[in-house]
C-alpha cells in the first residue's frame, strides 16, 4: 500500500485536467493556441450508402495528396491527414483562425468492402472515397413469380 | 504594423435566398481566415472546401472587402452520417489602410482562397476578377 502510494504522481491528475481544459479552449475558440496548435476538432465527413457501394466525403482544405493516407480493410476505412499553416515569407501574422490540422477518422461498415474497387479522389479541398461492396453484400431485387 | 484590421462578418447581411435563389438549401458559413500583412500589402487566406471557381465573388468598395463563394452539394443514396451540405461562404472585412483595388488578386487552390491586396494611396470601388 505504501509502495503504491509513493509511485503515485500527485500531479498526474492535475496535468490531465489541464490538458482537458486546453483542449476545451481550443475547441471553443477557433485559432486559440496560436501557431503550432493542433486542432482537435477534425474535418467534417459525410457517409452515404449507394446500395452497390459506400461513399465517404470530407472537407479537407489545404490538405495535399502527399499528406493524406487512406487504409482499407474488408469492414473499415481509416483516413489520416495533416496540413501545416504558415505565413507567406516576409509577412507578419495579423489574424490566425485556420489551424494546423492533424486528424484520423475511422469508419466501419455493415457490408464487406471489395478492396479491389476502392477509389479516392481529392479535388478543390474535398475528398471523395467510393468503396464498392463485395458482390455477396450488394442488394438484389428478387423477382416475385406468380404461382 | 497596424493592428486595427477589423473583421465584420455581420456587416451588410443578406438572406441566403436573396443571394442565391436557385440554391435555397445553402447554409451560410463564415469560413476561417488567416490575415497576413507587410509593408507591401495584405494576404488573406480562407478555407472554402469545394467552392467552385465561377462562384467566387470578391468586391472591394470604400475600404470594405467582401468575398463570397458557393459549394454545391447533392446528397446521394441513403445517409449514414452527414456533417456538411451545400454552403454559401461569406466574410466581410474593413481594411484600415488604402488598397490599390485594381491590384487585388484572388486565387483558389485546394479549397483555399487566397486574396492579395497591395497597399496604395487611393481607394475606389471595382469588381475583382478571379484567376484560375
Amino acid at each position: 500500500m505504501f509502495l503504491r502510494w509513493t509511485s503515485h504522481d500527485p500531479w498526474r491528475e492535475f496535468r490531465a485536467l489541464q490538458r482537458q481544459m486546453d483542449q476545451m479552449v481550443r475547441e471553443l475558440v477557433p485559432g486559440a493556441g496560436g501557431h503550432g496548435a493542433v486542432a482537435h476538432t477534425g474535418p467534417a465527413f459525410n457517409v452515404s450508402d449507394l446500395g452497390q457501394s459506400y461513399v465517404i466525403e470530407a472537407e479537407l482544405p489545404g490538405v495535399t495528396h502527399d499528406d493524406l493516407r487512406v487504409d482499407a480493410t474488408a469492414s473499415s476505412l481509416t483516413i489520416k491527414g495533416r496540413r501545416d499553416v504558415a505565413p507567406p515569407e516576409g509577412y507578419a501574422t495579423h489574424r490566425s483562425e485556420r489551424s494546423t490540422l492533424e486528424f484520423s477518422r475511422a469508419f466501419t461498415f455493415d457490408s464487406k468492402l471489395d478492396l479491389e474497387n476502392v477509389t479516392a479522389k481529392l479535388n478543390d479541398g474535398m475528398l471523395r472515397i467510393e468503396a464498392a461492396k463485395q458482390a455477396m453484400e450488394q442488394p438484389r431485387t428478387i423477382t416475385v413469380k406468380a404461382q | 504594423m497596424s493592428d486595427n484590421l477589423s473583421l465584420q462578418t455581420t456587416h451588410r447581411e443578406k438572406q441566403g435566398d436573396e443571394l442565391a435563389p436557385e440554391l435555397g438549401s445553402l447554409t451560410r458559413m463564415s469560413p476561417a481566415v488567416d490575415i497576413f500583412e507587410n509593408d507591401e500589402g495584405y494576404v488573406i487566406r480562407a478555407d472554402v472546401p469545394g467552392a467552385t471557381e465561377d462562384s467566387i465573388d470578391v468586391r472591394f468598395d470604400r475600404g470594405e472587402l467582401v468575398f463570397e463563394a458557393r459549394r454545391p452539394y447533392t446528397a446521394e443514396g441513403s445517409r449514414i452520417a452527414h456533417e456538411f451540405g451545400a454552403v454559401l461562404y461569406r466574410r466581410a472585412f474593413r481594411i484600415p489602410e488604402a488598397v490599390a483595388a485594381d491590384g487585388i488578386d484572388a486565387r483558389l487552390s485546394q479549397g483555399v482562397l487566397e486574396l492579395r491586396l497591395p497597399k496604395a494611396e487611393e481607394v475606389r470601388p471595382r469588381q475583382i476578377r478571379v484567376h484560375a
